[in-house]
């Protein structure tokens, strides 16, 4: 029963690639690939939030018929591809013996996730918030009445939670015949998958092939990311789009209106897949304004926010005029009240900063925006300002939540911060590091000279 | 020389992040399997609560076996109710019931193996929640052969 879930995936990444190479935007490479797999879910998210706004079934055939039709306008269009200069795989393509060891280091990794996820790996959230609509979805053909209601029978699964992620494992229990939650953390370990190779290939082309490979095997390695993934939240959905909208956004050389419609997609996989992608959209385009007050950099955010409105407005508008709000977001809290609460989160910032496998990444994030801020690169700083924010604006929505503060902390913290963890990772490397000339190149070196270069500095 | 130095660092930070996800990725796998899966087979061991549920479910036998998690559900006893019914109708394991939300009219207390509702509280006891996994996870392996 596995395997019709598992494959059901296919028509999903065939309807984003038919769509992308109708509009012209598709790049080569992994990051198309990726890109393909993003636009089918949005496309099944988008067309099943509505139907059950509507209280129909999920859609069905009419993806495959979407399918179709997005097949034959790219057939007609042929539409070229957009850009090769971040295409690639997670192969290397030069000789050098460490890098090797790396990446098959890191596709063992990925292997082992993936394989592990066959098996029924759900944790606790995504069992009863994320799969529980999903199996309603597969059970109920669509969500009763009542699961809107708040209070109510499933309140408890967050009702006001964007749906795709749920429709994506109602899809796969659709064609499965089941609702197998293995399917459901196959899922998640994709967005492992999607992770890595963003990362790589945007990082191949700027630095030494060495730091790539080390970044992409320590992102594969930190669990507070895969863990939620596998276990099938839509953290990891976050962190994705987060990434995707920073290398699009701050790829100045490849700055085009494809680029940011590639953006405004992957604003639009947040906003789909959870309450604080919404957060994120608007951090982007308030970011833009304050960092790029001149020439089209603006226009093009505030295009690409375009696309995550016109695709998750319904469900936004919809679900708030039923009374469905953010319960964590609790109002401005007592003046009285907010040193002790500063205080308590910067204590568990803190504990989280020196936490396990913590610590280097939040050193590497404070040596990579030391070098940013020297650095005159504007477009490099949007993406900082980014990320920075968002973190700010999680403080702030536990500066101000209703909920208990310590059981919020210490249940969330961790995950929301993973957010931020591969575009800070991006960020910080591309800062520190100097583009490297034969980076993407098929006789790339070790990190070692750019280091012997380094002290003439 | 300066940035020569913050490069050297950035490439060690890199390094120990590998190895320190490693350490952690390999430690929790060997300990819980990996990620730490939610635990199987758990169920109301005391209580009236546990017996109306156990009524409405129609599982009593295997409401017996097990041990406690905890749900914070809507919060009237009806709510409870309700929800539990609807819990029950979409979950393939024997029982589950939910420990998550934490609402202010309702205190619940895992004691000696035991779950108890009360209305009079204001919040969870502390580690409540690493209490219940580990404690169903125990449950779990020692029903294991």
């Amino acid at each position: 029963m596995m395997l019709p879930g598992v494959l059901s995936l296919l028509p999903l990444w065939a309807l984003g690639f038919a769509a992308q190479r109708a509009l012209g935007i598709r790049q080569r490479g992994a990051r198309g690939v990726v890109l393909d797999y993003v636009i089918g879910y949005l496309a099944l998210g988008v067309m099943g939030s509505i139907s059950v706004l509507l209280g129909a079934a999920p859609p069905l055939w009419w993806i495959y018929a979407l399918v179709l039709v997005a097949s034959a306008i790219a057939w007609m269009r042929r539409a070229p591809v957009a850009s090769a200069l971040a295409g690639g795989s997670l192969s290397p393509q030069h000789h050098d013996v460490y890098v090797r060891v790396i990446a098959g280091a890191t596709i063992m990794v990925l292997l082992f996730l993936v394989g592990t996820a066959l098996t029924d790996r759900l944790i606790w959230d995504g069992w009863a918030i994320w799969t529980l609509r999903a199996r309603i979805l597969f059970f109920e053909n669509g969500l009763p009445p009542d699961a809107f209601l708040k209070p109510g029978p499933y309140e408890f699964a967050h009702p006001e939670y964007p749906l795709a992620l749920p429709l994506l494992d109602w899809w796969m229990f659709r064609h499965a015949g089941a609702s197998l939650p293995a399917l459901a953390s196959f899922a998640g370990s994709l967005w492992i998958v999607a992770l890595a190779l963003l990362v790589w290939t945007h990082l191949k082309a700027r630095v030494a092939p060495m730091i790539a490979s080390l970044a992409v095997l320590g992102l594969v390695l930190f669990r507070p990311i895969t863990e939620y993934a596998v276990g099938g939240t839509a953290d990891v959905i976050i962190a994705v789009a987060m990434l995707g909208v920073v290398i699009e956004l701050t790829s100045a050389e490849e700055a085009s209106a494809a680029a940011s419609v590639r953006a405004g997609c992957f604003l639009a996989l947040a906003v789909l897949s959870k309450n604080e992608g919404f957060a994120l959209a608007i951090i982007a385009v308030f970011s833009a304004a304050v960092i790029q007050p001149l020439g089209g950099f603006r226009a093009r955010v505030i295009a690409a926010f375009a696309i995550p409105v016109a695709m998750g407005g319904a469900w936004y508008l919809v679900t708030r005029t039923w009374g469905l709000d953010v319960e964590q977001v609790g109002g401005l809290p007592p003046v009285a009240s907010l040193p002790e609460r500063v205080m308590t989160i910067t204590g568990a910032f803190s504990r989280l900063a020196s936490y396990r496998s913590w610590p280097p990444i939040f050193l590497l994030a404070l040596l990579g925006a030391f070098s940013a801020a020297r650095s005159s690169n504007r477009t490099d700083r949007f993406g900082w300002v980014l990320v920075v924010s968002y973190l700010l604006v999680l403080a702030g929505v536990y500066l101000s939540t209703s909920q208990d503060l310590v059981w919020l902390l210490r249940t969330s913290l961790e995950r929301v911060v993973s957010h931020a963890v591969p575009a800070l990772l991006v960020l910080s490397v591309c800062a520190i590091f100097p583009a490297h000339p034969a980076a993407g190149a098929a006789n790339s070196r070790s990190l070692s000279p750019s280091f012997r270069s380094a002290p003439g500095e | 020389m300066f940035l020569f130095r913050v490069r050297q660092a950035a490439v060690l930070s890199l390094c120990l992040w590998s190895l320190l996800g490693l350490v952690h990725t390999s430690f929790s796998f060997i300990r819980t399997g990996f990620p730490p899966n939610r635990p199987p087979a758990v169920g109301i061991k005391t209580g009236a609560l546990a017996e109306e549920v156990a009524l409405l479910s129609g599982l009593v036998g295997q409401i017996d076996q097990g041990r406690v998690l905890i749900l914070l559900p809507p919060a009237t006893d009806s709510g409870l109710v309700v929800f539990l019914r609807y819990q029950l109708a979409y979950i393939d394991y024997p029982v589950r019931v939910f420990a998550r939300r934490l609402r202010q009219d309702i205190r619940t207390e895992v004691a000696n193996e035991e779950l108890v509702v009360t209305r009079t509280g204001t919040a969870f006891p502390p580690g409540w929640q690493e209490t219940a996994r580990r404690d169903s996870f125990a449950a779990y392996r020692r029903t294991r052969p």
